[in-house]
């Protein structure tokens, strides 16, 4: 890195972006500590009633675990299908690349109510019942596209040489993809599945007409519009950020603990 | 900083790859991998029941589930548009029990939505208040006899203001085209309430709408569109707009936003009926859905519904009204003055219970003509 | 898997080797089984007859007539593309910044303010819009401030219920997605390419115009395209803070499917709007092609 370190525009973009993302989950998570049920000023103070009242409702829970089987499951199977097809479209001739990034394009233009009521038809003709399983389907017709961009982006860019190189040395397509280009790729790879978990977490159009008799976390929440929206949805999406900042804290200790040792034998 | 980072760089693969190792051991020793519960014991009943969030009163019936042994499944809607979408997309299976509002009998009659309801099977139904019990306007009983629904809770809107604002009760519904109030009108995306409402403020009935007149009907609403900042996505989330300070009036203002409001530290939200224009009142009913399969068990929670304890529990929870004998004595001070329950039929005059446009008709306009010009309200800025 | 094709002047092989078509397939055959599937027989109702919430023979043009011959639709349409192209452009410009920062300037500080970006992702939207109420509503964030400063003496009221806080608020869902696509491209660009630019004497605004902008043309015509389409068929967000300005062409859509019950002019509705996109993205996809800023590749 011996460029410039001076960048003071980045910089102050960055921390600028940072703020402007931050600033509403800094209200979201004040006010899941709120007193009384409203969500905007004045604060008049400081309660865990929201928290007790989440933890205590089975329907809440049983929402919350709900959409996090369909959120990882569903994160985890485009992970898998998004990252060969990615892989795959890097390799094969422009006119079928282009053909397919059109097909694998298509499912974000239309809106999830088109896609989640045509799904319904669909699904009732064929004679599937309704379940998590086709919230799952629903999910990943309407994410892996996300995903997929993030991937190709990065596969796309890379240096075939060096793939080149590892083959010519003898290496099989298989140990090329995990010792040459998953190294490279991964830190893209963890960031698309987890959009793609995001997405499919916090998705509720598609969800109301493919999911059977149960109910996840954003069809819970929404419903909760008709009358009045509480800072219940609040502690939810807090305590989320609250797990995955320990994950990501506990993990980063461990990675840069593992360094100094490494750096110090 | 970039000295260091290259100096970090440097090690940067094993790092990374270290990184990786770690966050998968712990997602998955934290338990993030979600474990799949046991479901519920066979001999359980299970009852499932689309609505609206809360009508599955999980307080209120908490008992009678026990003693019943039945699961309840509350399958909740985000709008009343969508049990129709599900079910004649063929998503209704296993429905046991739906609600549908007053205003949307004749469409559910229309589309198949309501089965006939075996009125023995609830002996707890004389215990209906007169008006409920009564049904002039064949929401909840075809005119032949056969009765499609069971009324639940009902609830009336008018005119809701922030009294710290307005301060004295408005009397007619000038008030929401005052300049004053430019831009802190609020208006719930409820396009048959609005045009029932706006036809009634205007001396008209949104049933039996002619052209010129809901031409008339439009163009009012249009013009209180624009003394708004947008309607809101639904009633809660006028609701949310008196608490915030964003709006000071309300149109199709709902007698619970009080409630809500000084639940939320804002004790200043009144509802009131202007003699001129009035309100209107709706109810939510429970229905047999198509492919209902566990019958029994759904007339049994119906019944139980109807028992005055059950409703004062109800409406207390739902902030709403109730529709029995001998539940307004249970009810809490503050609900009890909710709704005027001695004279109620006096009331149902002034705010009557929200009838909805024809399906087809040659002579009205029609209730997808209604919808198709709302939208164009919606977006008169 | 490396052959000679590969090793082409484009780099880009000429021919499909059997083996990344099995890569493909997995995927090409659940967008086949559902979404080509479903969307078909709704293909089909867009041309049949309107019946109550269900479709009637015979087959018509009626609801692609009726979804171009309504103004509203126009209208709303022309505001979905404005907001679209405002999110997409004000999104992209930023997440171009911040993934250069990232990939080039962040040092350790790389991976925690990635982390933030994509962990701010996990709030749920309908939070994050009502947080947006609560910092530009009248008695918002922004406003109690300016008040107690003495810089206003009525709350502003333009922060709120227009096109401009659809904007906002939709740039606030795209943005970590844009830097994600953004950094993922830049990823493999090794730094020495902006050192030699360096080393001969380009400027920042050279590096950007001759080295970052060309190489980085192709992902930022698609992240610009991903964040186009789905903020201009949104319905959901205008509904909670876009007032009368800010309605968009979704919310009509919605109607015609779910409070109407004219399931053929929904489609129709939807599937213009599909034909739009796609010929957005045909055109910029021929742009990149004609240009030839598809074929760059980081050499070795």
């Amino acid at each position: 890195m011996e460029i410039s370190a001076r960048s003071p525009v980045t910089a102050t973009l960055t921390a600028a972006a940072l703020l402007f993302l931050y600033a509403p989950l800094g209200i979201v998570v004040l006010f899941s500590f709120h007193e009384t049920p409203a969500l905007s000023f004045p604060f008049t103070g400081f309660s865990l009633r929201w928290y007790r009242e989440v933890l205590a409702s089975a329907e809440f829970l049983d929402s919350v675990r709900n959409s996090l089987i369909v959120g990882s499951t569903c994160a985890l199977t485009t992970l898998l299908l998004g990252t060969m097809a990615a892989y795959g479209l890097t390799r094969v001739s422009p006119q079928l690349q282009r053909v397919a990034s059109l097909l694998f394009f298509l499912p974000i233009t239309l809106p999830g109510l088109f896609l989640g009521l045509a799904l319904l038809v669909f699904f009732a003709r064929i004679g599937v019942p309704l379940s998590l399983t086709t919230v799952v389907i629903g999910h990943l017709v309407f994410v892996f596209p996300y995903f997929l961009l993030v991937a190709y982006a990065a596969l796309e860019r890379m240096d075939p040489a060096i793939e080149e190189a590892a083959a010519d040395l003898g290496a099989s397509p298989w140990m090329v993809f995990w010792q040459v280009t998953m190294p490279q790729l991964w830190p893209v790879l963890v960031g698309a599945t987890s959009l793609a978990f995001a997405l499919s977490f916090d998705e509720f159009v598609i969800t109301f007409f493919v999911i059977g008799p149960q109910s996840t976390l954003p069809m819970y929440i929404w419903s909760g519009l008709r009358r009045t929206i509480d800072p219940s949805v609040n502690t939810v999406s807090s305590l989320l950020l609250l797990v995955t900042f320990l994950l990501f804290t506990l993990t980063f200790a461990l990675t840069v603990l593992r360094r100094f040792r490494l750096d110090g034998v | 900083m970039g000295k260091r980072s290259s100096i970090v760089s440097g090690n940067s693969h094993a790092s990374r790859r270290a990184f990786l190792k770690y966050a998968t051991a712990i997602a998955i020793a934290s338990g993030i991998w979600p474990s799949f519960r046991t479901p519920a014991l066979a001999q359980q009943k299970l009852l499932q029941i689309m609505t609206w969030e809360g009508y599955d009163f999980p307080d209120a019936m908490a008992a009678w589930k026990t003693e019943h042994g039945v699961d309840v499944q509350g399958i909740y809607m985000g709008s009343h548009d969508d049990i129709q979408a599900k079910i004649l997309g063929g998503g209704g299976e296993g429905l046991d029990l739906i609600t549908y509002g007053s205003s949307y009998k004749q469409l559910y009659r229309a589309l198949g939505i309501l089965q006939p309801i075996d009125e023995s099977k609830i002996p707890n139904l004389p215990n209906l208040l007169p008006f409920f019990g009564s049904d002039v306007q064949n929401i909840w009983v075809e005119p032949d006899g056969t009765r499609t629904g069971v009324p639940c809770d009902w609830g009336a809107v008018g005119i809701s203001y922030d009294s710290s604002v307005v301060t004295e009760a408005p009397t007619s519904y000038d008030i929401l085209f005052d300049s004053k109030y430019t831009g802190k009108v609020g208006m719930p995306d409820d396009p048959l309430g609005a045009y029932g409402q706006a036809a009634r403020v205007l001396g008209l009935n949104s049933s039996r709408l002619t052209e010129a007149d809901f031409a008339t009907v439009t163009n009012w609403l249009k013009d209180l569109a624009k003394q708004t900042k947008g309607i809101s996505a639904s009633y809660g989330d006028v609701s949310s707009r008196f608490i915030s300070g964003d709006i000071v009036l309300s149109f199709l203002g709902w007698a619970a936003y009080k409630s809500f409001a000084s639940d939320a530290g804002k004790d200043t939200i009144e509802t009131v009926w202007p003699e001129k224009g009035g309100g209107l009142a709706f109810s939510n009913a429970y229905a047999l859905p198509p492919g209902a399969d566990n019958i029994e068990i759904a007339y049994a929670w119906i019944n139980e519904t109807l028992r005055p304890e059950i409703q004062a529990a109800m409406a207390k929870s739902l902030v709403g009204g109730v529709v029995v004998n001998g539940a307004a004595e249970l009810l809490d001070p503050g609900l009890a003055r909710l709704y005027p329950y001695d004279r109620l039929n006096e009331f149902f005059e002034l705010a009557p219970l929200q009838e909805d446009p024809p399906l087809e008709s040659n002579e009205y306009v029609t209730r997808e003509r209604v919808l198709t010009a709302w939208q164009e309200i919606k977006s008169a800025g | 898997m490396a052959t000679t094709e590969d090793r082409s002047e484009e780099r880009l092989p000429q021919h499909t080797q059997p083996s990344s078509v099995l890569l493909i397939l997995p995927l090409t055959l659940l967008v086949v089984a559902f979404f080509l599937a479903p969307i078909a027989i709704f293909v089909a109702y867009s041309f049949l007859t309107a019946g109550l919430f269900k479709v009637l023979l015979p087959f018509t043009f009626e609801a692609y007539r009726a979804a171009l011959g309504s103004n509203l639709n126009l209208a709303l349409a022309a505001n979905s593309v404005a907001i679209g192209a405002m999110t997409s452009v004000v999104s992209v410009a930023l997440g171009l910044a911040i993934a250069y920062w990232l990939r080039y300037r962040a040092g350790q500080w790389q991976l925690p303010v990635l982390f933030l970006m994509i962990a701010s992702m996990l709030a749920s939207y309908l939070v994050r819009i009502y947080a947006w109420r609560t910092i530009l509503g009248a008695n918002g964030v922004i406003n109690r401030s300016l008040l107690e400063l003495g810089l206003i003496d009525e709350p502003l009221r333009f922060l709120l219920f227009n096109w401009f806080s659809v904007v906002l608020a939709l740039v606030h869902i795209f943005l970590p997605y844009v830097v994600l696509v953004l950094y993922a491209a830049l990823r493999p660009l090794n730094p020495a390419y902006l050192e030699v630019a360096e080393d001969l004497g380009a400027t920042a605004v050279m590096r950007w115009r001759r080295v970052i902008l060309p190489l980085m043309a192709a992902p930022v015509i698609s992240a610009f395209l991903f964040v186009f389409v789905l903020s201009a068929s949104d319905y959901i967000t205008p509904q909670l803070i876009g007032g009368t300005g800010g309605q968009m062409l979704g919310v009509q859509i919605q109607a015609s499917f779910k409070a109407i019950g004219n399931w053929p002019l929904g489609a129709a509705t939807s599937l213009l709007m599909l034909l739009g996109f796609v010929v957005c993205y045909l055109a910029l996809q021929a742009g990149l092609r004609v240009t030839g800023l598809d074929r760059i590749r980081w050499a070795s």
